[in-house]
């Protein structure tokens, strides 16, 4: 009895067992389905969202790297065996320079299961070097230095377009309306048949459009440094205008000891140091910058205005020498007859060219003139005559405008016209590049291994880069900064998507497991900059108290032995090779868009949206850059 | 004969009609509930996965265009409408890298969206016989979430009968706006706006 009871209940516990069982299971089941399906969704965006986080994530790499290349650094942040650490992700940037000194980076980024990829190609844009100096700059006498952009007016135009200032025209209006100031009118432009002078300053009482449009005729050579002892605040010391120069902007430029000036733009520049030695008060004035070397410093500045900056510059700079075009040249040839000696259109070559007093030389363009000497001698004349096309001068040995010369432009476009000369040493007390000549010079001189000699006379528009400058008292070189304004920013060339490195490509995992590194142990990426490519110079006391000094890369210095650290400079390793006319513009762009006409694109390179665009992105299906090309 | 009288004498030996008719009662309702909470769930969780879905090509098909744009270069924009028109369509060159110093662009591409089957296209050389079209997607909307045919900006977008995928330039910058749209397993209507915009990266000259 008791057994079969026993067996009854046991049996009923089953069924209970059985159903709640079938329902755990069911319901246990649904929810793994769920819990698929929602880690599933879950999934899918996370990997959407990983991936724009690496895309911005390489977005960074590249704007640091960007700004590396900027300063003359290599751009080469972190590497793929220790990356930079950025936000929750790594990143990397490498830097390859290409032809045409053009810089290639390649930021690769990783972000959770996002990776990313993109491709910056650069074209560094240095800094423009006005009138250079490869060693020492001294200054020893009366300078100005300002400078224009011919872009948007030659400085003859920008000078005047202040002069008609309506607000400058009311103050010299003004100074008219006071007896002494008329008489200081009347002697300035004494002798004129019309013009103001013609009246009775006295009776010039009102501000008629009709006076003030006279005036305006009057006022360069009002503004050319005459006395005029007046301003609008009543009389002044000063021998500058009245209320200073406007700019063509609207601007007002600053009053000039020495006459006419831009008041801004100008820039003097060395590798080296920039030294002033005046004495008696003399006047200089740089109405613009003074750069110099990576390592340069600047003295006697107490007796010089200067209104832009002194800093030294993060590159050096580096002179190649002049290539001279293969020419054949004629005999040597001295001219003194009436008629100019023409050197026509094309190209041409004289092994020594002597014009002597009362006779010219003239080069017409478009041409390329190769002359072994070329001498002008007190009294001769040299013109560029530019109407037609640009001049290309090259000067073998000696380049001398003797004192009492003269030399001319057709136009005032300092980049039709350029002199290189390519003598390789010559007496620092007598230059192979003596420019004494009486002048107006429109152009630009390199002449990256002679000594140059730029006379009292030789008023300078445009730039000068030589290995010695000697400036004469009183010289105004005005430098043409076309296209140079502002900071020297990298054009971008290109910007692309481009194909993962094969190494993160395929694997989905943490990238900091991917790539075996320890987070902590990464640098941040703003500190990830490559030190190999940083000239470090630096003054130490070291542990064992020893003062140390010791220059290189800075990659190599171990700061561990630094006890105390006395002075640190650093500066790019990068250079900066120049030409004759990069004073004037930087090299001028190349990118073309729309240039390529279908097809273009190399044969056997994939085309376009060839390798399904609909993929991943459209930028990675691109066929990468030609490396060859690119090295 | 002992044990037929005691089977149906014993107290434990079934259930009885009455405690059936309850049980089947309450698991029957147990069951009914639990049926129609599993439908709302599984209605939930499949309006959820279509909405997932939805808007997960619609920001994949948003970030391919942005790419594609990014890597364009402005001055080939076509055509190049300023907000309150939009476009439809952007035809474009990318940038294929340097060759011997100078950058070298592309064949024009084109992102075109077409109305009848709402679809979003790439095709590279537009209008060429031998052109390609890849389909990105096929549940683009006639017009932008919001917007009606009428001349007027419904949704308050500065926009005009914008569609459902609209381009709009300012200077370097694009902005891009897509409408997905889908019906789930119930019939009902899955809608998603994405919107983004995107600087071209490439900046050149002037096509001549």
């Amino acid at each position: 009895m008791t057994t079969r009871h026993t067996t009854r209940d046991t049996r009923r516990a089953g069924n209970a067992l059985v159903l709640a069982l079938l329902v755990v299971t069911t319901v246990a089941a649904l929810g793994a389905s769920f819990m698929h399906i929602t880690s599933s969704l879950a999934t899918r965006q996370s990997v959407g969202i990983d991936s724009q986080r690496a895309f911005y994530i390489a977005e960074a790499g590249l704007a640091e790297a960007f700004q590396a290349v900027r300063i003359g650094r290599s751009g080469e942040v972190g590497s793929i065996a220790a990356p930079a650490r950025f936000g929750d992700g790594l990143v990397w940037v490498t830097a390859t320079n290409t032809v045409g000194d053009q810089v290639r980076l390649e930021s690769t980024a990783l972000c959770g299961t996002g990776r990313a990829c993109l491709a910056l190609i650069l074209e560094p844009i240095d800094q423009p070097l006005g009138f250079f100096a490869d060693e020492d700059l001294s200054i020893t006498s009366v300078l100005l230095v300002d400078g224009y952009d011919s872009n948007v007016a030659p400085y003859s135009e920008s000078v005047v377009a202040s002069g008609s200032s309506a607000e400058e025209l009311r103050v010299y209006a003004d100074w008219l309306h006071n007896e002494v100031g008329a008489k200081e009118f009347a002697r300035v432009v004494g002798g004129a048949a019309s013009g103001p002078n013609s009246k009775s300053t006295k009776g010039l009482r009102s501000f008629d459009q009709a006076m003030l449009a006279e005036l305006a005729e009057w006022l360069p050579a009002l503004r050319m440094g005459y006395p005029m002892g007046y301003s609008q605040n009543g009389p002044v010391t000063s021998n500058s205008p009245p209320g200073g120069a406007a700019n063509a902007d609207g601007s007002s430029a600053p009053s000039s000891a020495l006459g006419v000036t831009t008041g801004r733009g100008g820039l003097l520049a060395s590798n080296g140091d920039v030294e002033f030695t005046l004495s008696n008060d003399e006047p200089v004035e740089i109405w613009g910058d003074i750069t110099l070397g990576t390592k340069g410093s600047v003295h006697g500045l107490d007796e010089v205005t200067v209104s832009g900056s002194t800093d030294p510059r993060t590159t050096e700079v580096e002179l190649p020498m002049v290539e001279v075009p293969e020419v054949a040249l004629a005999p040597a040839v001295r001219h003194d007859g009436l008629l100019p000696l023409l050197v026509p259109a094309g190209t041409s070559g004289h092994l020594e060219i002597v014009v002597g007093a009362g006779a010219e030389l003239v080069l017409r363009g478009p041409s390329t003139v190769v002359i072994g000497d070329l001498v002008l001698e007190p009294g001769a004349a040299l013109s560029f005559d530019t109407r037609a096309g640009s001049i290309a001068l090259y000067v073998l040995r000696s380049f001398d405008l003797q004192p009492g010369s003269f030399v001319m432009n057709s136009e005032e476009a300092p980049d039709r016209t350029t002199v290189q000369v390519a003598a390789t040493y010559d007496d620092p007390l007598d230059p192979a590049v003596k420019l004494d000549a009486t002048a107006q010079f429109h152009g630009t001189l390199y002449a990256p291994e002679s000594n140059v000699r730029i006379g009292s006379d030789f008023e300078f528009f445009g730039g000068v880069i030589a290995r010695r400058l000697e400036i004469g008292a009183g010289a105004r070189l005005h430098f043409d900064n076309a296209g140079a304004a502002g900071s020297p920013i990298p054009r971008i060339l290109s910007w692309r998507v481009v194909e993962i490195p094969s190494e993160v490509r395929t694997v989905f995992a943490d990238p900091f497991r991917v790539l075996g590194v320890e987070r902590n142990s990464l640098r941040e990426l703003s500190l990830a900059h490559d030190l190999g490519d940083v000239q470090l110079d630096v003054v130490y006391v070291d542990t064992s108290g020893v003062t140390r000094t010791w220059s290189g890369s800075e990659d190599q210095f171990d700061w561990l032995q630094v006890e105390t650290l006395e002075s640190a400079a650093r500066a790019a390793t990068r250079k900066i090779e120049v030409r004759a006319g990069d004073a004037i513009k930087p090299k001028p762009g190349k990118t073309k868009p729309g240039k390529s006409k279908p097809g273009k694109s190399k044969p056997g390179k994939s085309k376009p949206g060839k390798s399904k665009p609909g993929k991943s992105n459209p930028g990675k299906t691109k066929p990468d850059d030609d490396d060859s090309d690119d090295d | 004969m002992r044990c037929t009288r005691q089977r149906p004498s014993g107290p434990s030996s079934g259930f009885t009609a009455l405690e059936m008719s309850l049980a089947i009662a309450l698991l029957a309702i147990v069951a009914v509930k639990a049926f129609g909470a599993l439908q709302r769930v599984n209605s939930a969780t499949g309006a959820s996965t279509s909405w997932v879905v939805v808007e997960d090509q619609a920001r994949r098909v948003l970030q391919q265009i942005g790419y594609a744009v990014m890597g364009a270069n402005r001055e080939t924009l076509v055509p190049d409408s300023e907000a309150p028109l939009s476009m439809e369509d952007l035809t474009f060159q990318v940038n294929l890298g340097i060759q011997d110093g100078e950058v070298v662009w592309g064949d024009p591409e084109q992102i075109s969206l077409d109305e009848l089957r709402g679809a979003v296209f790439w095709s590279d050389t537009p209008g060429a016989a031998q052109q390609r079209r890849i389909v990105w997607t096929k549940l683009v909307a006639p017009f932008l979430e919001g917007e009606l045919p009428n001349g007027m900006d419904d949704n308050g977008n500065g926009l005009i009968d914008e569609k459902g995928l609209s381009f709009v330039v300012d200077r370097n910058a694009v902005t891009i706006r897509l409408t997905l749209i889908d019906t789930d397993k119930d019939g009902n209507a899955v809608t998603q706006t994405v919107q983004t915009t995107v600087t071209c990266r490439n900046i050149g000259e002037p096509t001549p």
